[in-house]
């Protein structure tokens, strides 16, 4: 069996977001960008006559839960929760809200979108999207009855059923897929990793128009209901990515099952993921039948390269197949480093008594 | 407490009807507070004194039974001072908010006592606190090293003029081993001494009122024991015996276990034993001796240690921070057997660190542990060897075979792995414990090693991951790092620990010891206690994979440590499936 661990250690410091610099570059965005509209919000509340809102904000998404990998074929990108001291009742239309958030960043770059689920500020160069911040607007559970946050959805053209305030937990996921590994550091560090070279493995095999591939937040939740850790020595804590991913997998081919299509009048093979907290949908519920079929074979695929690269007892030859699956960022060792080398007879120990 | 509060609660235990005819305290009490009043006790009317010690509500009042000779009987929980024991001093709680309560409550306690004691119901509580009635009497106070047996006997008394003790002993031998003597003292003079035991469920009434037993009553009260002896050994211990002076002690079984021990002098002018069959106009006058226990059986488990522990013998590789605290807590353990082996002197520098402080710098570590020991503890039979282990094992200065476990507290684990080897290569099944622990308070482990499981101290350093080569497993520092710092040169070097350190890994080095010499650990596991990083952290060392891992998740593993293919005790299981085979 090859030892292949250490090229997933090379791989993931290869695709993981530097702290220092793409996070860094995104957090300062991020900061401009509440700036912003703590600065331009008050005169756009004064238009309309709506009495002044300050905003308080949350980091969102796989920024904040360390899960990022730098993209392939898109921009960089952070989410951002937008709380405002209103009920839903206060904007009965959220798009309204949405509205004087756009209007409070328009022009601040280029680009600033309204998109169904988030307000999107994109930031350009030589005219091609390098970052965006994608602004998720919610009503604080501190002013709802019920004590729940809502998400403002809806654009500009939206028919009136489509303006709804869903509900909607961001913290509560967090907190909610993290609650296993409290106390469990290096359990929690692998189930990161793992996340991360199955996004990156979305990215290399599934198209780049993003139609077809599986969302982050679905490979994080199937990884959620899968993913345990794994070690090549228990006692060392030594992680073994491989084989923890072969497990991840293998799980989440046993879950594909013909599931009654409501829309379709049929039973489709499907995979399904529930968010564990508001609003409770199936993360893959917009994957269709055949974007399914395409997830089940790709990942038969995934299975069988990691299962050869198991058995296989050359890291080189192991690596080869592995790089095809995970990218050119995944290493393949030459023969000559893969050697054993005579390690030197005396050693430094901390040790007394 | 002041005058006016008394006359409260006076008025209010009067209000109570709980005594009447309540009035101040009478002579020898009238300067104290408190009071008195009269209550009737199945149909006897006494008059109880409620004396207020000056602290009160913060202790026990203290109630007197006036007249307690009239009575004619005597009392369990009530001695000759007339003081009604209703409940001991330590162990309580009281609410000094409500003085008036506990006076209340002291006084009913104390009627209860009276009233089981008048009708005889506790007669039992004479025999578990016989001691305590017996001291009362005053006599002599005389050491006992013999540990009661079921038979009587002979004993000896050694007075020694000297040192002005008197001491009773089966043999001399229990006198060399309480002190840790090599010789005989001089100036001793020897008695005649019998022990005598009373049967089982035997009450006896000691003689709290009046005077002492005389020559009748004390026969009368020990006719068990006699009832209970053969012929043969009544003559021989009694009445063929021949002594003008002599002591007598004897042993009342306690139904809570143990025996009361109580002792009675004697001086007979014919030399009549005075529990002889025929002493009709023998001259003998009694007097009693309390018995001070120092015997072993006494001593040793009241120290917390468990009896059967002490002839283990164990062997002590490492007498350093570590191992100064495991001879230590061993031996207050009931651990009493123990051979230290270290080459090693004790330096100035390592006043800070080791049991011993400054007071034997310069002397080897062994020898300074072993002088400690036998100093501060009876019983201990210690010896030490100043040498290098693998030298004494070489030069046959010791024998593994004759231990029953050996400690190991080096933190060299070049040698630490030799040893391990050694204890697969002897026959005797030989457990051991490495323990060690590492740089500033990060933590500590102990190894037990139990040869006829898998896992051993070559375990920690058998990976299949180069990563891993020379490292121990174990480690909450991560690997290839250097810790020694040089002080004052390079031959001093040292590693940075505090005391704390020291005693805590020792601690679960001799719980680990003792649950292998009383059989409850048989298989081998890895112990270990994680302290804080912060120190460590903060100059700039880092922290192995393993040291994120709870105490839970270390305690669950603890016997999951060892490799498939282990060269030291993977070897074993590989020549008995051969063995098997054949």
């Amino acid at each position: 069996m090859a030892s292949v661990q250490k090229q997933f250690d090379e791989f993931n410091l290869k695709i993981r977001l530097g702290k220092f610099q793409e996070e860094q570059i995104l957090r300062d965005k991020r900061d401009i960008i509440r700036q912003k509209l703590k600065d331009n919000l008050p005169a756009v509340f004064k238009k309309y006559n709506e009495p002044n809102l300050v905003p308080s904000f949350n980091d969102q998404g796989s920024y904040e839960m360390g899960t990022g990998v730098k993209p392939m074929n898109s921009d960089y990108d952070i989410d951002q929760g937008v709380y405002f001291q209103i009920s839903t009742k206060d904007y009965p239309d959220p798009v309204v809200l949405k509205e004087r958030v756009y209007e409070a960043l328009n022009g601040h770059t280029k680009k600033v979108n309204m998109r169904r689920p988030c307000v999107t500020v994109f930031y350009q160069k030589n005219g091609e999207d390098i970052y965006h911040v994608d602004l998720a607007i919610y009503s604080d559970r501190s002013k709802n009855s019920d004590g729940k946050d809502y998400l403002a959805t809806g654009k500009l053209m939206s028919k009136p059923e489509f303006r709804i305030w869903q509900e909607s937990d961001p913290a509560g996921l967090t907190a909610k897929i993290f609650e296993r590994f409290e106390g469990d550091a290096n359990g929690r560090k692998q189930f990161r990793r793992i996340i991360r070279f199955m996004k990156r493995w979305k990215d290399v095999n599934f198209s780049s128009d993003g139609e077809g591939a599986p969302r982050g937040i679905a490979i994080m939740m199937s990884a959620h209901y899968n993913f345990k850790p794994h070690y090549s020595d228990y006692l060392t804590q030594k992680p073994n990515e491989l084989e923890a991913l072969l497990d991840l997998v293998q799980k989440m081919l046993d879950g594909f099952q013909n599931v009654w299509c409501l829309e379709n009048q049929k039973y489709e093979r499907r995979l399904v993921a529930n968010l564990p907290v508001a609003p409770y949908t199936d993360v893959y519920a917009r994957m269709s039948e055949k974007q399914m079929a395409k997830y089940e074979i790709e990942l038969k695929e995934l299975k069988e390269v990691l299962e050869y690269a198991k058995n296989e007892v050359d890291p080189t030859e192991a690596c080869k197949k592995l790089q095809k699956l995970f990218g050119d960022d995944f290493p393949v060792p030459l023969k000559k480093e893969t050697a054993r080398s005579t390690p030197p007879p005396v050693v430094s120990s901390g040790n007394a008594a | 407490m002041n005058k006016a509060e008394v006359e409260v609660w006076r008025e209010a235990i009067s209000d109570s009807m709980l005594l009447y005819n309540i009035k101040q305290l009478s002579t020898p009490y009238d300067s104290a507070h408190g009071f008195e009043g009269n209550v009737r006790i199945e149909e006897k009317e006494v008059l109880l004194k409620v004396v207020l010690p000056p602290s009160f509500p913060l202790e026990l009042p203290i109630i007197l039974l006036d007249g307690y000779k009239k009575l004619g009987q005597a009392l369990p929980h009530i001695a000759s001072f007339e003081q009604v024991c209703f409940q001991e001093a330590e162990g309580i709680i009281m609410d000094s908010s409500r003085p008036l309560h506990i006076i209340d409550w002291a006084i009913n306690r104390a009627i209860e006592v009276i009233r089981v004691g008048l009708k005889k119901e506790n007669l039992q509580d004479f025999v578990e606190e016989f001691e305590v009635y017996w001291e009362y009497l005053n006599g002599e106070t005389i050491m006992n090293l013999f540990n009661p047996k079921t038979q009587s006997g002979n004993l000896v008394l050694l007075h020694n003029t000297k040192r002005k003790v008197k001491i009773i002993a089966e043999t001399q031998n229990e006198i060399f081993d309480f002190w840790g003597l090599k010789q005989v003292w001089d100036k001793t003079v020897i008695y005649s001494a019998t022990y005598v035991v009373l049967p089982a469920t035997t009450v006896i009434t000691p003689p709290i009122l009046g005077t002492f037993w005389s020559l009748e009553e004390l026969q009368a009260n020990v006719k068990p024991a006699k009832d209970a002896m053969p012929g043969k050994q009544k003559r021989s211990l009694f009445n063929n015996k021949r002594s003008k002076n002599g002591f007598i002690l004897f042993a009342l079984p306690r139904s809570s276990g143990g025996y009361s021990l109580f002792g009675v002098q004697y001086m007979s002018e014919e030399g009549i034993h005075p529990l002889a069959t025929d002493h009709k106009g023998a001259h003998i006058r009694l007097k009693p001796f309390t018995v001070k226990h120092c015997e072993k059986s006494y001593l040793v488990p009241r120290g917390g240690g468990n009896k059967n522990l002490s002839s283990k013998k164990v062997l002590l590789v490492g007498c350093g921070s570590v191992g100064g605290h495991i001879a230590h807590e061993l031996i207050r353990s009931g651990v009493l057997n123990l051979t230290l082996i270290d080459h090693d002197k004790l330096a100035l520098e390592n006043t800070f660190r080791h049991v011993l402080g400054k007071s034997q710098v310069g002397k080897n570590k062994a020898k300074a542990v072993e002088e400690e020991l036998f100093l501060k503890y009876p019983f201990v039979k210690v010896n030490s060897i100043d040498m290098h282990v693998e030298e004494a094992v070489n030069k046959s200065k010791i024998s593994l075979q004759d231990f029953d476990l050996i400690v190991v507290a080096i933190g060299s684990p070049t040698v630490e792995m030799w040893i391990n080897e050694q204890l697969y290569l002897i026959k005797h099944e030989l457990p051991a414990i490495f323990t060690w622990l590492e740089p500033l308070g990060i933590g500590g482990h102990a190894l037990v090693v139990t040869p006829k499981s898998k896992g051993c101290f070559k375990c920690l350093y058998t990976s299949e991951n180069e990563d891993f080569y020379l490292v121990n497993r174990a480690s909450f520092a991560a690997s290839g790092q250097r810790f020694s710092m040089s002080l004052t040169g390079c031959n001093n070097l040292f590693t940075p620990y505090g005391s704390l350190d020291a005693s805590r890994t020792a601690g679960i080095a001799v719980k680990a010891a003792i649950n292998v010499l009383n059989g409850k650990t048989t298989k081998s596991e890895l112990i270990s206690w994680k302290g804080e990083a912060e120190e460590f952290l903060h100059q700039g060392f880092q922290l192995s994979n393993r040291y994120s891992l709870s105490e839970e998740q270390l305690k669950a593993q603890r016997c999951s440590f060892a490799p498939q293919d282990c060269s030291i005790c993977g070897r074993t299981d590989e020549v008995n499936d051969e063995l098997d085979t054949l």
